[in-house]
């Protein structure tokens, strides 16, 4: 038993599971203590025995350093209780706005679409740059999408859709859905199974076969109580009859807008598909009025999107031809679903990750000083557990524990208010970004915040952790135990850090809120007080298809709403500013040189229009009753096309047949923001109503009631003369504005909330440092005072260093910010990336915040008695 | 951490090395295979739970480490008053359950 056998060279790995400290106190004993095992019982017994032993005693080893850690943690953060509450708040800013942006940028961009390998699908539009305003996002016409069918590689199925809007009988209920014409393949190219009963096949959509409709889980509860015998039963949609084959599960709503760009569809989510069943001739002619749809398709394996532009750009060149001479000119732009998805927004979505990229930072780096701040102070703590032997490991391994500990604390915190705060993105929807409502704390977000807390926690905490091991016995001796001035340099250059990030989040904001400020200041051409309702007259039925119908309809409706007692003006139009509906027509303006396929926005409005919307008359008159042949321009047409001439008694014809007839111009109306707030006005030509089948009719009144009461009368009225009619989309024009603006008031809402929380907390760095550096001084300043300092140079003294660190920050900040404000000029209205107001504004209203809160130790400096300083060294 | 805290809570492994060590001081290695004997071999404590038994016991104060003589790589441990308190109140508290035992019949008869 004197003989002590060295134990293998695998068991000392093992130990290695052990903490350090343990290790070195026992290892070796342990490794004399296995060998005599080992040569007195079987090898494979005492080599199961080993290695159960590490399973379980290593970590509880590591437990118990862990125990005894956090009861240190514990202890230190109690005795700095206004530290800890500010870097509690410090993470939980930090890691709970990172965690609200993510869960908004996941919702947005990464989450997956119900629809099979949505990388795989491509859209096909066909852009035409003839039509000046008109997104690029427009659908293919029905003979190009047949042709398309029969010839295209690049698909393995390529399918259609267009948005419907139907008036639904089914029994004795009649209720309004949005839903889908589809072709045959649509569910298919989809991948999308019905919940019951089956999708539309091909079969489906041939003409002369039994008209079938597939409807959503939605309408299957809310018209048949969810009954299973739905199958079989009917629907009626304007005078045809469907039988119901299949419905949908409860997470299938496509198509809906927010998978589209702005204003391509207008369909919150989809609750009816029925099949198209084209008749060949729809087919094939190419006239002047064709249908369009829009085409998607899921690419070939191996077969790329720029594969799939190039072969459908060359069947459209061969297709493009075959229109009428003045409707050709169609090109072809293949999308990923992706892009067409998310394309607007991923750059505002990039925005706010950068930017709460930098809220983070900043957390991050102010939490590292108040830990670095406190690690200083504890240097006689860590030298004094040095000087017993503790490792620099065992030290750092302390602190870090420490930091993790605020991290996880924070984190729960900054989950809290990150739930709150998704709260309040939801409510800010600007109504665009798709699937923003969406947003929610799952397991992928809930995954990246643990990640985000456990990352900040050993990056803050590795700074203080260096600083508070690196502990010079002599130093400390020579020192007198009182701690050193060890990490000021290090806390003033993240000072510095997070004011320079500071800079950059502010002066973002600061652009973004004076676009959004520009935006809001345009001069729009129409009064905001006005109520506008649309009535669809899209029935399918032959109730409204003729004219004097319409015109009968229209008269009723507008004469009544007139009548009501604080109307002051009514009239109606088609297609209200800001409602999202355009229309091109062709334009010939005499004694101007034309070009052949010349277009311009027309509109039809009737008397009482311009003054229900509050649009100025600037020459001429407005239109009246009984005009026909006549138009009113806008002052944008009549300055491009009637330049240095009257207008008024001018003519235009608005076709392009040469037998059209002219009509007058009687006068000239203001510039309206039509399309959207930012974009300047195009020119306009408003023609009479009454000449034509509408399919919308916008109604414009202006009354003196609050707007609730004039929505209710409207509707009354309407229900009055039609019950099968009605009202939607009620809304003031400072509505859509507000609409219209939504976006910009978002991003410039969250970036300030941003910069508030980047400003805020160097502020508090600052405050901490400074306040610490004075006491660091208290000596010196005395000294100083002794030999005659006025109060007033020491508080100049103090605040000058205070200064020094923010000025270095706002230096650079600023270099970044105009970097940064470069990157992201897409964003701004009406000023430059280098807005010389928010330039000059920036950085004084930081150094005067700074000056602010180093006013308070600088105070207290002053303060100083010199003698109780000297007499304390 | 005062003895009367874990009163109630001597594990078996911590019984087995004070009972080891009211014999005599004892090194780790010696302490295994002296409990290892003593229980015929039903208790073998492995390198980790000894060694992490005996760091604990010596936080709680229940054994000393003797300073190793020079040229020793082993350290030896003495019980110390507290240890030795401590196996007597857990031994007392265990005869008298077994004495409350047999009352009912339940402890075998010697052979």
């Amino acid at each position: 038993m004197d003989s002590y056998p060295k134990g293998p060279k695998l068991y000392r790995a093992l130990l290695y599971a052990y903490p350090a400290e343990f290790r070195h106190e026992y290892g070796s004993e342990m490794e004399d203590a296995f060998a005599g095992r080992l040569a007195a019982e079987p090898a494979a017994r005492v080599w199961m025995a080993a290695a159960l032993d590490v399973f379980i005693a290593a970590p509880r080893e590591h437990f118990a350093i862990l125990k005894s850690d956090l009861r240190v943690g514990v202890r230190v953060f109690a005795k700095s209780p206004v530290t800890t509450f500010v870097a509690l708040l410090s993470m939980a800013l930090g890691i709970g706005a990172a965690t609200a942006v993510f869960s908004l940028v996941y919702a947005v961009l990464l989450r997956a679409f119900p629809y099979g390998d949505v990388s795989r699908i491509a859209y096909v539009w066909t852009p035409n740059p003839k039509f000046t305003g008109a997104p690029r996002e427009l659908g293919p016409s029905v003979p190009d999408f047949a042709a398309w069918r029969k010839e295209q590689r690049s698909f393995t199925e390529l399918a259609g859709f267009n948005e419907g809007h139907f008036r639904v009988k089914s029994g004795n209920s009649v209720s309004n859905y949005d839903g889908a014409w589809v072709t045959g393949n649509f569910f298919q190219t989809l991948r999308a199974n019905a919940e019951l009963g089956r999708t539309i096949v091909p079969d489906d959509d041939q003409p002369g076969h039994d008209l079938v409709a597939v409807i959503s889980d939605a309408m299957w509860h809310a018209d048949f109580g969810g009954a299973p015998d739905v199958l079989g039963k009917t629907i009626a949609h304007s005078k045809q009859t469907f039988v119901i084959i299949g419905v949908m599960p409860h997470e299938f709503s496509y198509p809906h807008s927010s998978d589209f760009p702005p204003t391509i569809l207008n369909v919150e989510r989809a609750d009816l598909w029925m099949p198209f069943g084209w008749a060949e001739k729809r087919m094939t002619e190419r006239g002047e009025n064709f249908d369009s749809l829009t085409a998607f398709g899921r690419l070939r394996p191996g077969v790329t999107i720029r594969q799939a532009q190039a072969e459908f750009a060359a069947m459209e060149a061969r297709l493009d031809p075959l229109y009428p001479e003045l409707f050709r000119g169609w090109r072809v732009f293949v999308q990923s679903f992706a892009d067409a998805a998310a394309g607007e927004v991923r750059l505002l979505m990039w925005l706010l990750l950068g930017a709460v990229a930098i809220v983070l930072l900043i957390a991050c780096s102010n939490v590292a000083g108040l830990l670095t701040a406190q690690a200083a102070a504890r240097v006689h703590e860590m030298g004094v557990r040095a000087a017993l032997g503790a490792a620099r490991g065992r030290l750092v391994r302390q602190v870090l524990t420490e930091s993790l500990m605020l991290a996880v604390a924070g984190g729960a915190l900054g989950t809290a208010l990150a739930m709150g705060a998704m709260r309040l993105v939801v409510r800010l929807n600007p109504g665009n970004i798709p699937r923003l409502a969406e947003i929610s704390l799952d397991g992928h977000v809930l995954a990246f915040m643990l990640a985000a807390t456990l990352l900040t926690g050993i990056v803050f905490g590795l700074a203080p952790a260096l600083v508070a091991s690196r502990v010079d016995l002599m130093e400390l001796l020579k020192s007198g135990g009182r701690g050193l001035a060890g990490g000021q340099r290090l806390r003033g250059s993240l000072v510095t850090t997070q004011v320079a990030l500071a800079v950059v989040l502010l002066s973002s904001a600061g652009l973004l809120l004076r676009s959004y400020w520009n935006v809001q200041r345009v001069e729009k051409g129409f009064s905001l007080s006005t109520i506008t309702g649309l009535i669809a007259l899209d029935l399918g039925n032959d109730r409204y298809a003729t004219a004097p119908k319409q015109d009968a309809f229209r008269h009723a409706v507008l004469q009544r709403v007139r009548a009501i007692p604080g109307v002051e003006a009514a009239g109606a139009v088609t297609g209200a500013p800001l409602s999202h509906s355009e229309s091109l027509g062709f334009l010939e303006v005499d004694g101007y040189p034309n070009s052949k396929d010349q277009v311009t926005d027309g509109r039809r409005a009737t008397d009482g229009y311009f003054e229900a919307m509050g649009i100025r008359v600037l020459s001429g008159r407005a239109l009246a009753p009984a005009d026909r042949n006549v138009v009113v321009i806008s002052k944008g047409f009549a300055d491009r096309y009637f330049a240095g001439r009257q207008a008024v008694g001018g003519k235009v014809r608005l076709s392009h047949n040469e037998g059209a007839p002219w009509f007058t111009v009687i006068g000239v109306v203001d510039d309206v923001r039509h399309s959207n707030l930012e974009d300047v006005p195009r020119p306009v030509v408003y023609q009479p109503m009454g000449q034509g089948i509408e399919l919308r009719l916008d109604v414009a009144i202006r009354a003196t009631l609050p707007p609730g009461q004039v929505a209710a009368a409207l509707r009354q009225i309407v229900r009055d003369i039609d019950p099968e009619l009605s009202v939607a989309q009620f809304l003031t024009m400072a509505e859509r504005v507000d609409e219209a603006s939504a976006r910009r008031r978002f991003q410039a809402v969250m970036l300030t909330v941003f910069a508030g929380i980047a400003v805020f907390l160097p502020l508090v760095g600052l405050y901490g440092l400074m306040a610490y550096a004075v006491k660091q001084r208290t000596a010196e300043i005395g000294i100083r005072m002794t030999l005659g300092a006025s109060r007033r140079r020491v508080i100049a003294m103090v605040l000058r260093q205070g200064i020094g660190w923010v000025a270095g920050g706002i230096a650079v900040g600023l270099a970044g910010a105009l970097a940064s404000a470069r990157v992201a000029a897409s964003f701004l209205y009406g000023i430059t990336p280098a807005d010389p107001l928010t330039f000059a504004a920036v950085p004084l209203f930081l150094l005067i915040v700074a000056m602010m809160a180093s006013l308070i130790p600088a105070w207290n400096a002053a303060r100083i008695n010199p003698v109780d300083a000297l007499r304390s060294e | 951490m005062r003895y009367t805290d874990f009163m109630a809570e001597l594990s078996p492994q911590v019984l087995h090395i004070l009972l080891s060590l009211a014999e005599s001081d004892q090194h780790g290695y010696a302490i295994m295979q002296d409990v290892a004997a003593r229980t015929n071999g039903q208790l073998r404590l492995s390198p980790g739970t000894l060694y992490g038994s005996i760091k604990r016991m010596l936080d709680d104060g229940l054994i000393a480490e003797l300073r190793a003589r020079p040229l020793e790589r082993r350290r030896r441990y003495r019980l110390t008053a507290l240890g030795r308190q401590a196996l007597k109140s857990e031994i007392a508290r265990m005869s008298d359950m077994v004495r409350q035992a047999r009352a009912y019949g339940l402890v075998p008869k010697r052979a």
